[in-house]
């Protein structure tokens, strides 16, 4: 134990010569040369399949020709970056993204959480697992299938508006799919829907971890199963929580194209239109490679600044942070 | 005999109650595409909601079965999925534990990691990597450029980071090396995690559209993701605004063979979770000390 | 008669080498060859090199398997390597586009006629395909082309790409005759009599089963289909004019004005697809095939026999009528032409360098293209016979018209399968008889009087055709959605009709009049009168 805490920082010892600390570091290195060994593989993908790649990314600083290649594509400095903010409609979009993705941390971010902990709390085991297998199935169904579901269920001439009609004698006819006021929430409740379940089994995973014991223990002093929950559960899966949600805000500037795209209409366009699916209409169907990288970019900026912070921020609460 | 409280009968029957709830609503669905894939078109088109097929038949089956492109597909994703999770398994869990130890270097790898999650090269230059690499049109290419997800590594490696320092430490006392102490110590304990992540990377193999598109040219070698996209949305993309496709494109195929399509490209892959589920429900002591 | 056909192609081959060898600038590329072709005769040796022949295109459904008949007839008889690859079309943009990113692209491409504008425009430009334009005279299929269809892909006055063929047929507004008869209905011959027909579909029960549960109009997502019934209502095509004489497109004239009008009314009257906001193309076509809309569209090449079928066993008496244009306020009566095209295919800029595999290549797509009369579409013809995969194995003949396997296409029975090109070029549209081609009365007779009618009328060229507008090509796309999602909007009530006006400024203001101006200064022909034909 004592190696490990003293590792963490090997360059506060003020009494340390150049010559003896770098001995000392590779003393250590081959200490722990198995665990370079099992770094490795890793690391080589990493660098082949990642970083590589980001060489690429200046394309998104040059006016990209395929038949020219990345090296001989003229150069044309912030120009791409300049073009997503050339218009004022950005603006509303890059909004409309922000209050999706916040709408999903704050409702979709916390349901994997309560479900898993709901399951935690079932004693029968064949009900668990039967259950646990049942919430997740949605999962599996792509974006495609799932708003043509949901179509079929709320058109305006869909099974919903029927049942409102016919059973509780409504005069009007709903437009779930095509009133703005509608937009967001349907596609909070298709998210929670679809991916709700699926989120549970990373909490259940760390949840199992928990030492029975601590339980009995409660038992005996007479915790309700609230304070159960909060005292030993939230505990248990709370490191979990905090790195998902670091991981989350990351892609705060990512709301899933497909799933809006495909519910995208004249009626909730003003609302709707997102930084993914106002780069498609704006031109990605052309082939413009710089265009749609420099995006990328932007997005990958955001993210990077807010997983910075957060993860600081949790680093200060005394949280171990992501990296 | 412990008598239960009142409260606590009253929140296990509110607990139950609810979920029942929750699993009805995600199970409708799909008890509409069952009933919808085993009733005639006709039936489908006579009524409004089919919740159960009153004449059965497994024609939208036998028509989709007898594709050669789906069970080919269907070959070549299973094939995927084996291969693709084990070497997962390997690259991730290898970095992860190596990341979890308080090795020089830790937090500047931690940090690429990070960092290549927020920042993706993008399409082009990974497609020309790819490219490079000389993995186009083989099912290599499906499996090594995803070889480690960036956020399952990260997830791993916390779960590894919540082992007791103890339990190294008795290792090391054994005289074991640190190889060792991963494979006969970290990993047995690990089981639930890597289940977990067994089945994430299952699944995302399973449900990869993309880089098959991408990276595979011949159309024996494609997923299921990829024939079963052509059945379900075919109808999605003709007729829109250009307005000379329209006639262009055979009608997608009825629901009834939709419906089975979907089912039929879902239910390997769903089949998978009840064999992992033992692993997770066996409980670990595992950042019991952090509790 | 194949042997025959093969030496007029080699001899048409062997003259465009030395054509091409004289017009080309720099001799490299020939003199390269040469010493391969040591004593022999050039054209010997060269025949029998087997050339690596790839390709990329989409296909809707199935595509046909790597290695069938099919394909070893190919290369058998183009003696040539042929490495098709197909993607399905709902997944050819994001391939096409990966593919063009590595700058590394197939010997054929086939694009889409939406590429045409974008794509295609864009890496013609860079320099991507060849030149097409000096071979046209050597291949009889290239020859057929009206000029008027290279016009259409010419990119900076170069023709890069190989148009595919299709008819000048647009669609045509379709009608449930039995619903008119049952409630004493005349044919419609104008925009106030369809809306009186939609609403009587709505309200009188034109099935007669006592429900009110069928209404007029099928329509869906973006206002498709549009129901032109001329170019005066047509919004793709250019016809009414500005102040200043300037065409201006149809999607702001007063036709569309009419057009969206109309469709407010229906739409309060409940005589029109209640979710037309939502529904994609096909389920648009359901409206209508379940017996629920009684009013759709048509044409001869494309309908569907396998939802007609669908229709006809609900509703067994279903007839069907078309309607032929209306006469429009300025007087006139007819259609717009359709582009004559539909996909387009693409030879890769490098193939100049080898100018025998380009011959072979060519070659294999004028085969491709070869259109066969009506009368030798059987076995005798031993081109058509080989091409369908031969007679008893890829095709039948029925009562005179051959029939495909049904494992025709997913086994890869034939050569046709796997062509990028593998519509034939019929010199005139009426040479192809699409009615024969379907299989129920009630649907071969609409689409015979869908064809009769194209016989008599006149036929509006839209004048913007192989015209370029830079903005257009920039951010047309985009605009026209604005336009069309406003529209959607007023035919809802949601935005007033009466801010016609206003929305005509947005499109202006919004680089619309750039648009206008762009595609006006290439417009000769001021007078729309003597654009039909």
């Amino acid at each position: 134990m004592e190696t490990l805490v003293q590792g963490t920082e090997p360059g506060k010892k003020p009494t340390a010569t150049k010559a003896s600390r770098g001995k000392r570091i590779r003393a250590r290195m081959w200490k722990d040369r198995y665990l370079y060994l099992l770094l490795l593989p890793g690391l080589l993908y990493f660098i082949v399949y990642r970083y590589v790649p980001m060489l690429g990314i200046t394309i998104a600083f040059k006016d990209y020709s395929p038949f020219m290649g990345i090296v001989d594509s003229p150069w044309t400095g912030l120009d791409n970056f300049r073009r997503i903010f050339e218009s004022s409609e950005v603006v509303q979009v890059i909004w409309n993204t922000l209050i999706i993705s916040f709408l999903q941390i704050i409702f979709a971010f916390p349901a994997p959480i309560i479900l898993a902990i709901m399951l935690n709390e079932v004693a029968n085991p064949l009900l668990k697992r039967v259950m646990q297998s049942v919430v997740y199935m949605p999962h599996f169904l792509s974006w495609v299938v799932v708003v043509g579901i949901v179509t079929i269920f709320f058109r305006n001439e869909g099974l919903v508006n029927d049942l409102l009609r016919e059973a509780f004698g409504a005069q009007q006819t709903i437009g779930f799919l095509t009133e703005p006021q509608y937009f967001r929430p349907f596609l909070i409740l298709e998210v929670i829907w679809k991916e709700a379940g699926w989120g549970t089994i990373i909490f259940l995973a760390a949840l199992s971890g928990v030492n029975p014991a601590l339980y009995e223990a409660a038992v005996m002093d007479g915790a309700s199963r609230f304070r159960q929950i909060w005292h030993i559960t939230l505990p248990a899966i709370r490191s979990t929580i905090i790195i998902m949600l670091i991981i989350r805000l990351g892609d705060v500037l990512e709301v899933g194209f497909e799933q809006v795209f495909l519910q995208l209409n004249a009626f909730n366009m003003h609302i709707g239109n997102t930084l993914d699916t106002y780069v498609y209409f704006k031109g990605i169907q052309q082939s413009d490679y710089s265009f749609s990288t420099a995006v990328g970019v932007f997005k990958g900026l955001v993210g990077l600044i807010l997983v910075m912070g957060a993860n600081k921020l949790s680093k200060r609460f005394g949280e171990q942070g992501v990296y | 005999m412990n008598q239960k409280s009142i409260a606590e009968r009253l929140f296990n029957s509110v607990n139950i109650g609810l979920l029942l709830l929750i699993s009805a609503l995600m199970l409708f669905p799909f008890l509409y595409l069952f009933s919808v894939s085993f009733s005639s078109y006709e039936d489908f088109l006579g009524s409004r909601l089919l919740l159960w097929p009153s004449n059965w038949t497994t024609d939208a089956y036998e028509y989709i079965w007898s594709s050669r492109t789906f069970r080919q597909a269907l070959w070549t994703t299973s094939l995927v999925t084996v291969l693709g999770t084990l070497v997962n398994l390997f690259f991730t869990s290898t970095m992860a534990y190596a990341l979890s130890r308080p090795i020089i270097g830790q937090r500047s790898v931690m940090f690429m990691v990070v960092f290549s999650l927020l920042f993706s090269a993008g399409m082009i230059p990974t497609y020309l990597v790819v490219q490079a690499t000389g993995l186009l049109d083989s099912i290599w290419s499906l499996i090594l450029p995803v070889a480690i997800a960036p956020f399952n590594l990260i997830v791993i490696r916390q779960f590894f980071l919540n082992i007791p320092g103890e339990m190294i430490e008795a290792g090391i006392v054994d005289g074991a090396n640190d190889l060792q102490i991963f494979y006969k110590i970290i990993l047995p304990l690990s089981k639930p995690a890597l289940a977990a992540f067994s089945l994430f990377y299952a699944v995302t193999h399973w449900n990869n559209y993309f880089a098959p598109i991408l990276y595979i040219n011949d159309s024996s070698k494609w997923t299921i993701q990829v024939v079963l996209r052509q059945i379900v949305v075919v109808g999605e993309t003709t007729g829109t605004l250009g307005g000379d496709n329209m006639f262009a494109a055979q009608p997608p195929p009825p629901e009834t063979i939709q419906m089975a399509a979907i089912l039929m490209a879902t239910l390997p892959i769903l089949i998978v979770y009840p064999f992992l589920q033992k692993h997770f429900a066996k409980g670990v002591m595992l950042g019991a000390v952090k509790g | 008669m194949s042997k025959k056909r093969m030496i007029t192609m080699m001899m048409a081959a062997l003259l465009s080498v030395s054509l091409a060898a004289c017009g080309q600038s720099s001799p490299g590329p020939k003199s390269a060859e040469q010493p391969q072709e040591g004593g022999k005769a050039p054209t010997e040796g060269e025949a029998k090199q087997t050339y690596t022949v790839t390709a990329i295109d989409y296909r809707y459904g199935d595509p046909p398997p790597s290695s069938s008949p099919g394909l070893t007839m190919i290369n058998e008889r183009f003696n040539v390597k042929y490495e098709p690859t197909f993607v399905p079309n709902t997944a050819f943009d994001e391939k096409i586009n990966a593919t063009f990113a590595s700058g590394k692209i197939p010997d054929m491409i086939g694009l889409m006629t939406a590429d045409v504008k974008n794509r295609y425009n864009k890496f013609a430009k860079q320099g991507a395909f060849l030149d097409i334009e000096p071979y046209i005279q050597e291949y009889p299929t290239l020859k057929l082309v009206p000029d008027f269809i290279w016009d259409a892909v010419r990119v900076d006055g170069k023709i890069y790409a190989i148009p595919q063929y299709a008819p000048k047929y647009q669609v045509v507004t379709v009608i449930r005759k039995d619903w008119l008869d049952k409630l004493g209905l005349e044919v419609p011959t104008n925009y106030e009599q369809l809306k009186e027909v939609a609403i009587a579909f709505t309200n009188n029960d034109p099935d007669g089963n006592g429900k009110k549960d069928t209404y007029g109009l099928a329509i869906g997502q973006d206002i498709n289909p549009n129901f032109n019934q001329g170019p005066y209502w047509d919004p793709d095509a250019w016809y009414h004019q500005d102040e200043a004489g300037n065409y201006i497109p149809g999607m702001i004239g007063n036709g569309r004005k009419e057009f969206i009008t109309m469709l407010s009314e229906l739409y309060k009257a409940g005589a029109m697809t209640k979710d037309y906001a939502i529904l994609n193309w096909a389920d648009t076509n359901k409206e209508f095939y379940s017996g629920k809309a009684g009013i759709f569209i048509g044409t001869p090449r494309g309908m569907s026999q396998e939802y007609m079928d669908g229709l006809l066993a609900i509703h067994p008496d279903a007839q069907f009528v078309s309607l032929g244009p209306f006469k429009d306020a300025y007087g006139n009566q007819g259609l717009t032409s359709g582009a004559g095209f539909n996909g387009i295919t693409l030879l890769s800029a490098k193939l100049a360098s080898k100018p025998e595999k380009l011959k072979r290549i060519l070659t294999m797509i004028d085969f491709g293209r070869t259109f066969y009369p009506e009368d030798s579409r059987n076995e005798s013809n031993a081109d058509f016979d080989w091409w369908s995969g031969k007679i008893g194995v890829g095709y039948e003949m029925k009562d005179g018209v051959p029939v495909n396997k049904e494992n025709f296409a997913s086994d890869g029975l034939a050569p046709s399968t796997y062509f990028v090109d593998n519509t034939a070029w019929a010199p005139q549209d009426f040479d192809n008889d699409y009615s024969i081609t379907y299989q129920t009365k009630q649907l071969s007779d609409l689409v015979e009087s869908i064809e009769a009618m194209y016989k008599e009328i006149k036929l509006y060229a839209n004048p913007i055709t192989g015209l370029e507008s830079a903005t257009d090509n920039a951010k047309g796309a985009e605009l026209k959605k604005y336009v069309m999602d406003e529209q959607v909007k007023m035919i809802a009530g949601t935005r007033p009709v009466s801010e016609w006006d206003q929305l005509v400024q947005e499109y202006l203001s919004k680089g619309g009049a750039d648009i206008i101006a762009e595609y006006n200064a290439g417009i000769t022909e001021k007078d729309p009168k003597a654009l039909f034909k």
